[in-house]
C-alpha cells in the first residue's frame, strides 16, 4: 500500500523527464528563466497564475512543466490545481481523481493543508489537486480562507503556481487578481483563435489583471513554428549539449 | 492570421495544400473526361474552301486597290453564303435530292466560315453529328455556293432572270478551261492557281463527282470587258469519319486548369482569413504582451489509456 502523501508516477503524460527531448527541456528552462526575469525584487514567494482562452490550450501540462523546471532548479514549488470544475493536474500526474485536494481544504472537510499537500518525488515539488468537484467553486475561490492560505504559502514555497479555468469561461479567473503576482496566457499553436484570444487578452487588460506574458504552446515545425525538425542538430551548440547532457545522465543511470 | 500575405507566403499556401489540389484537380479530370464521353455528342466536319478571283486584264500588275477589292470581297460573299437566299435554297436542294430535311436556320447554325489572310480565300465547314451527312451538305454547298453568291453580288443589269448564269459570259465554263484562259492571261502571275483549278476538274472528274461536274458550269461569273471576278472551289469536301469535337484533351485541360487555379484559390482565401495562432509573428500581432516561451510539440508523451489510469487509482488507494 502506497504512502498517502507520497506518490508513485506510472505512464506520465507530457511530463518533463530524461527523456524529453532537448529542445523542449531547453523550452521550459528558457520560460522558467523569463519568469524570473518579470520578477521585482520585492517579490518573494510568487504566485503565478496560468489561464487560457478556452480548454485544450495545454495550460494544465505547461504549468506542471514549468513547476517541475522550477523544482529541478533547486526551488520549493507548490503547484495548485484551482480548476475544481475540470481538474487536469490529477490526470497530468497520474492521481486518484478523489484525492481530497483545494475543495475540500477551503470548505473545511480538511483540517490542515498537510492533509492535502504532498511531495511529488521531483525533490522540491509539491502538489495541492483539485479535489472533488464541490456545489460552489467559485465562492471558495473568492473565500478569505483561500486568501490567507495563499498568503501563508508565498512565505513557504520560493514559488506558487495556480492552474486556473480558462478566462474567457468562468470569472473565478480574474476575482484572484489581487491575490497573484500575475497571470500566464497560454496560447497553442495551430488551435487557439487569434480573435478570442484577442478577446480574452482584452478582458483580463480591463480588469486591470496584471499579464506577465504569453506563452506558445504545441507548436509544429511544418506551422512556420519557431522550433524547426531536428532542431538541436541545426545549431551544433544543441547538438553539443544534448550529446553531453545524454552522456552524463546514461553514465549516471549505470553507477546507480 | 495576417490580412495580406507576402510571396513567401503564396508559395506556402501551395506546399501545405498541393496534394489536396492534386487529388481534386484528377477527380475533376476524370469526371470531365466521363461526361465528355458519355455525354457530349461528337460532331464531324466536312469543309470546302474558296477562292476568289479578280482579274483585270488591263494591269500588269496586282497593286494595293486590286488585292484590297479581293479581300473586300471574301467577308460579302461570305455574308452571301450565309444569307437566307443561299440557305433556302441549299434547303431546297437538299430535300429534293437528298431527302434531308432541314431548316435554313439549321443549316445556317451548321456552317462556319473563315478567311485566310491577304489571299482571298475562305473556308466553309458544315459540322453535324452525321458526317455523312455533314460531308453531302458540304457538297451540295460547294457546287451551289459560287453561282448564287455571283448572282447576288453582282447582279445582271440585263437579261432574263431565269437565265442569270448565261447573261454573264464566263470565260469558262469549266474550272479547267478557266485554268487554261488564267495561264494565257498571265503564265508567272495565275500559275498555282491555275494549276490548282486544274487539280481540281480532274479530281472531280477521276471520282466521278457527277454532283461537282454538273455544276462546274455556273461555278464561274462575272465578266465585263476585261475585268472579271469569280469564286470557284478549289477543294472539294470530303467525308471524314473523325469527329472534330468533343476535344477531350481540350476539356480535361481546361477542366484541371480551372479546378487546379479555384482550388489553389479557396486554400489562399483560408488561409488570408485563418485566424488561428501558429507563430509568435501571430501573437505579436494581437497584442504587445511579450512572449514569454515557445514550447515546441511534445514527442515523447504516452498518452495513459482508462484501464491504465484505473489500475493507477486502485494503486494509489
Amino acid at each position: 500500500m502506497k504512502k498517502k502523501n507520497s506518490l508513485i508516477l506510472h505512464n506520465e503524460t507530457h511530463l518533463l523527464n530524461d527523456t524529453t527531448p532537448f529542445a523542449t527541456r531547453e523550452a521550459f528552462n528558457r520560460l522558467r528563466t523569463n519568469l524570473m526575469y518579470t520578477l521585482n525584487d520585492k517579490d518573494t514567494g510568487p504566485i503565478f497564475a496560468v489561464t487560457s482562452d478556452d480548454q485544450a490550450a495545454g495550460k494544465s501540462t505547461i504549468i506542471s512543466n514549468i513547476a517541475i523546471s522550477y523544482a529541478m532548479s533547486g526551488k520549493k514549488v507548490l503547484l495548485i490545481d484551482a480548476d475544481m470544475r475540470a481538474p487536469m493536474q490529477y490526470k497530468t500526474f497520474g492521481l486518484d481523481r478523489k484525492r481530497a485536494g483545494l475543495s475540500e481544504l477551503l470548505s473545511g472537510i480538511a483540517e490542515t493543508d498537510s492533509d492535502v499537500i504532498f511531495s511529488h518525488h521531483v525533490e522540491g515539488l509539491h502538489l495541492l489537486l483539485a479535489g472533488k468537484t464541490p456545489p460552489n467553486p467559485s465562492e471558495l475561490i473568492m473565500s478569505q480562507r483561500f486568501a490567507s492560505f495563499l498568503a501563508s504559502w508565498s512565505t513557504q514555497y520560493d514559488a506558487i503556481f495556480i492552474d486556473f479555468p480558462p478566462v474567457g469561461i468562468v470569472s473565478d479567473t480574474l476575482a484572484v487578481k489581487h491575490l497573484v503576482t500575475g497571470y500566464l496566457f497560454v496560447v497553442r499553436s495551430a488551435m487557439s483563435d487569434g480573435k478570442r484570444v484577442r478577446a480574452a487578452l482584452d478582458s483580463m487588460q480591463q480588469v486591470d489583471a496584471k499579464v506577465l506574458g504569453v506563452i506558445l504552446n504545441d507548436v509544429h515545425a511544418k506551422e512556420g513554428g519557431y522550433y524547426r525538425k531536428g532542431y538541436s542538430s541545426s545549431y551544433g551548440y544543441g547538438s553539443h549539449y544534448e550529446t553531453s547532457y545524454n552522456q552524463i545522465h546514461q553514465k549516471a543511470s549505470k553507477k546507480d | 492570421m495576417d490580412s495580406t500575405i507576402s510571396i513567401s507566403g503564396l508559395w506556402q499556401v501551395l506546399k501545405q495544400n498541393w496534394w489536396k489540389i492534386l487529388a481534386v484537380t484528377l477527380i475533376v479530370v476524370m469526371l470531365t473526361a466521363a461526361f465528355t464521353v458519355l455525354f457530349i455528342p461528337k460532331k464531324y466536319a466536312s469543309s470546302t474552301e474558296f477562292y476568289i478571283v479578280n482579274i483585270n486584264q488591263n494591269v500588269e500588275h496586282f497593286d494595293s486597290g486590286t488585292l484590297s477589292a479581293t479581300e473586300y470581297l471574301a467577308p460579302n460573299y461570305i455574308a452571301i453564303l450565309k444569307g437566307d437566299t443561299m440557305m433556302q435554297h441549299l434547303a431546297l436542294t437538299l430535300k429534293e435530292k437528298e431527302g434531308i430535311e432541314l431548316s435554313p436556320g439549321q443549316l445556317r447554325s451548321m456552317i462556319s466560315t473563315s478567311t485566310s489572310g491577304t489571299q482571298s480565300t475562305f473556308t466553309v465547314t458544315v459540322t453535324d453529328s452525321n458526317p455523312s451527312r455533314a460531308y453531302i451538305i458540304a457538297k451540295h454547298l460547294t457546287a451551289e455556293a459560287p453561282s448564287i453568291i455571283t448572282r447576288i453580288a453582282r447582279p445582271s443589269e440585263k437579261g432574263n432572270e431565269g437565265d442569270r448564269f448565261n447573261v454573264q459570259v464566263p470565260v469558262t465554263s469549266t474550272m479547267d478551261e478557266l485554268a487554261v484562259a488564267l495561264r494565257r492571261i498571265d503564265e508567272a502571275k495565275y500559275k498555282d492557281l491555275a494549276d490548282q483549278l486544274a487539280k481540281v476538274h480532274r479530281d472531280a472528274r477521276d471520282n466521278n463527282d457527277q454532283l461537282l461536274m454538273s455544276y462546274e458550269a455556273t461555278i464561274l461569273g462575272y465578266y465585263e470587258g476585261n475585268v472579271f471576278d469569280c469564286i470557284t472551289p478549289l477543294r472539294m469536301p470530303t467525308e471524314n469519319s473523325s469527329p472534330v469535337s468533343p476535344s477531350l484533351t481540350r476539356n480535361c485541360l481546361i477542366a484541371g486548369a480551372l479546378s487546379a487555379v479555384a482550388m489553389y484559390m479557396i486554400f489562399l482565401l483560408m488561409h488570408v482569413f485563418n485566424t488561428t495562432v501558429y507563430t509568435e509573428d501571430d501573437i505579436k500581432a494581437i497584442t504587445d504582451l511579450p512572449i514569454l516561451g515557445t514550447i515546441p510539440s511534445w514527442q515523447n508523451g504516452t498518452p495513459v489509456s482508462q484501464t491504465e489510469q484505473q489500475q493507477k487509482e486502485d494503486t494509489v488507494q
